[in-house]
């Protein structure tokens, strides 16, 4: 049995890319972080905030790009799946991934607003 | 063994055992990450919100294209654990930790024995072979599984109760959901595994964006954790098809009684 329909093929496509991306760009930011020096130690600024890390360039901002590709995909699984839903007719489920969206939406925008000042 | 395969090694692990159960793998990776590798708290349940985003994804590339995974149903209990995530976020400066791990604790033991119960009286739902004989994948309508309208209100409620213990306690909330879709709603265990591995990831980004923006998350450190956790949910979710229902129950009813003993043992001795 396999979920053949447009719903199921864009979640299913959309998880799949995303994940692959995020991995890959894990992977090589990992590679180069070891290739630079940094043998499986804590990254050289400890924990940070992300925007941080991806200003500070270099390795660990490839590692950064990966990790806020995994944490954006949630966003683009329910976009997809509103966009899925309208189109095979179902509003009330469009309407309930709208809804989600939007509060997941704003749980980043209060993650970004609550970040401290650049350091 | 250089950090960065212990590392990986463990997100394996927890990102096969996750996929397997409808878990996110952060009831392994929190232990782990604080025990195992010196982390703080905050930190270690920081990256495992994000682990459990990269379990959930992992497992459920295979799921929803395997029809394996109720979307529909997925997306109106996560309506539920959203708002449920947030709520705990803040509730976790609010609820002293020890009530929090009290409350948790009989929660899980009550669910494990009522899993025990169905478990002993041969559910058809739970001792089936490895076929579903419903079809999760279905729109809504005659065709559409019985059991997706089955206690709505009261399946929402208790998603939102599984969002909370996200935002508590660094997990998915699929040690939740889970039981919620199989008891409450009489889901298939195999189409609530899929289903929950679906949501966790949705979950568990509601709180995860706080801990990634507040700069509590070592990036370095993280990612031979995550690279672990989306090789091994690809392969759980395989797994997953071929293990016995019954064999899956019992595997999820040992979890929840390890994590009654371990919430139970912080609740009293305050570790």
């Amino acid at each position: 049995m396999t979920d053949g329909t447009p719903l199921g093929r864009w979640i299913a496509g959309t998880l799949r890319l995303g994940t692959l991306a995020a991995v890959l760009a894990l992977g090589v930011g990992l590679v180069a972080s070891i290739l630079g020096g940094d043998a499986g130690r804590a990254g050289r600024g400890g924990a940070r905030p992300i925007g941080d890390v991806v200003a500070a360039g270099g390795a660990e901002a490839v590692l950064a790009g990966g990790m806020l590709t995994l944490a954006g995909l949630p966003l683009a699984v329910l976009a997809v799946t509103a966009a899925g839903f309208a189109r095979a007719g179902e509003r009330r489920r469009a309407l309930t991934t709208l809804v989600v969206l939007a509060l997941l939406a704003a749980s980043l925008m209060a993650g970004i607003a609550l970040a401290p000042s650049a350091s | 063994m250089p950090n960065d395969l212990l590392l990986a090694l463990s997100g394996l692990l927890a990102g096969v055992f996750g996929a397997l159960l409808g878990l996110g793998g952060g009831i392994l990776i929190v232990p782990i990450l604080t025990l195992g590798f010196g982390l703080s708290l905050t930190s270690a349940v920081g990256t495992s919100l994000i682990c459990v985003i990269a379990t959930s994804t992992g497992a459920a590339a295979i799921n929803v294209r395997a029809g394996r995974a109720d979307v529909r149903l997925g997306i109106t209990l996560t309506a539920g654990t959203v708002v449920g995530a947030v709520s705990g976020g803040i509730l976790a400066g609010i609820i002293p930790e020890r009530l929090i791990a009290g409350i948790f604790s009989v929660l899980m033991l009550y669910t494990a024995l009522t899993m025990v119960r169905g478990i002993a009286r041969r559910d058809a739902e739970v001792d089936g072979d490895a076929q579903l004989s419903v079809q999760p994948a279905a729109p809504d309508g005659p065709g559409a599984p019985e059991y997706r309208n089955r206690r709505v209100p009261a399946a929402v409620g208790a998603s939102f109760v599984a969002g909370n213990v996200s935002g508590l306690l660094g997990v998915g909330g699929g040690i939740v959901i889970v039981p919620l879709m199989r008891l409450v709603m009489g889901a298939p265990m195999r189409v609530a595994v899929a289903t929950s591995n679906f949501m966790i990831g949705i979950t568990a980004a509601a709180g995860a964006y706080a801990y990634l923006f507040r700069g509590d998350i070592d990036v370095r450190l993280a990612a031979p954790v995550i690279i672990g956790v989306a090789i091994g949910a690809a392969i759980g979710a395989a797994l997953s098809a071929r293990v016995h229902a019954t064999w899956l129950a019992l595997l999820f009813v040992a979890v929840l009684g390890y994590v009654a003993y371990e919430m139970g043992v912080r609740a009293v001795f305050g570790r």
